[in-house]
């Protein structure tokens, strides 16, 4: 572990977050990926196991679907959200200063 | 030879829930405090005057503390991973209930790929301070973006399903 405080750059050159359509692009690629993956893996893995153990357990069923579309809805939008706080308002910050 | 297994290690059920409830703690709060207020401030205080070569050696010494200070949850990690199989043939646990068959795909499912990804960013392939001490700059510079938009995309997932799992070991809701 280097203790040095404040590690010099050594030749890094830093690149900064400027490309803001980009950003949002990959944001949105993300959040509809996270989605799809609680709707198309998550929800079926839980009903697949559990049907295991409970023969009659039904691994999809309408009101788990349902619930399942939305839960994974809002948690797309959340991800989203927080995402474009930590990135985007900051290229925004960047182009507002030029 | 699970039930020999669950004879042989129940009488031991709370010393071994002792041990992971210990790891969960170092796990699930290690890394918080330092990413809430120290990494993200840096970096996004950076962000906003990328061409400040000040502010660049403090994003690249915070994120090289970073990687180090992960060495917690990642020693806690495999511990839960040990511990939680234990507990589950001790205590008879199975994912007949609902409860612990959503807590199984969390695990698998989401806390499994997100520590694998975090590993090989901290301590492996992508450790910025070997990066750095080999000259490595581009692969430095990639390195760092890749972990900063990890700990973007993850933050929020973690958020959620953490205390999500911690709710259904303790309420047991279905």
């Amino acid at each position: 572990m280097d203790n040095t405080i404040i590690t010099p750059l050594d030749g890094i050159k830093p690149r900064p977050f400027t490309d803001r359509e980009a950003s949002i692009k990959l944001i949105n690629k993300v959040a509809l990926l996270v989605f799809l993956y609680i709707v198309l893996l998550i929800y079926p893995a839980y009903g697949l196991l559990r049907s295991f153990w409970i023969p009659d357990f039904p691994i999809i069923e309408l009101k788990g679907t349902v619930t399942t579309i939305l839960i994974g809805g809002l948690f797309a939008l959340f991800l989203r959200r927080s995402a474009t706080n930590r990135v985007v308002k900051q290229v925004e910050a960047i182009e507002k200063q030029s | 030879m699970t039930e020999v297994i669950a004879s042989w290690i129940a009488p031991y059920y709370l010393q071994i829930k002792f041990v992971h409830l210990f790891f969960v703690a170092m796990w699930l709060m290690s890394t918080s405090v330092a990413y809430r207020f120290y990494l993200l401030p840096i970096f996004q205080d950076w962000q906003r005057d990328p061409e400040n070569f000040d502010k660049a050696r403090l994003r690249n010494w915070a994120m090289e503390r970073f990687d180090d200070g992960v060495i917690l949850e990642h020693v806690a990690f495999p511990m839960l991973l040990l511990t939680g199989p234990l507990l589950m043939i001790a205590g008879g646990w199975n994912p007949g209930q609902g409860w612990f068959a959503m807590k199984m795909i969390l695990i698998v499912l989401v806390f499994i790929p997100i520590e694998a990804m975090d590993y090989h960013l901290a301590h492996f392939a992508l450790n910025k301070e070997k990066l750095r001490l080999a000259g490595e700059t581009e692969a430095y510079e990639d390195a760092i973006h890749l972990h900063w938009w990890f700990l973007v995309f993850t933050s929020p997932i973690v958020i959620i399903s953490i205390p999500y799992a911690i709710y259904l070991v303790v309420v047991k809701p279905f």
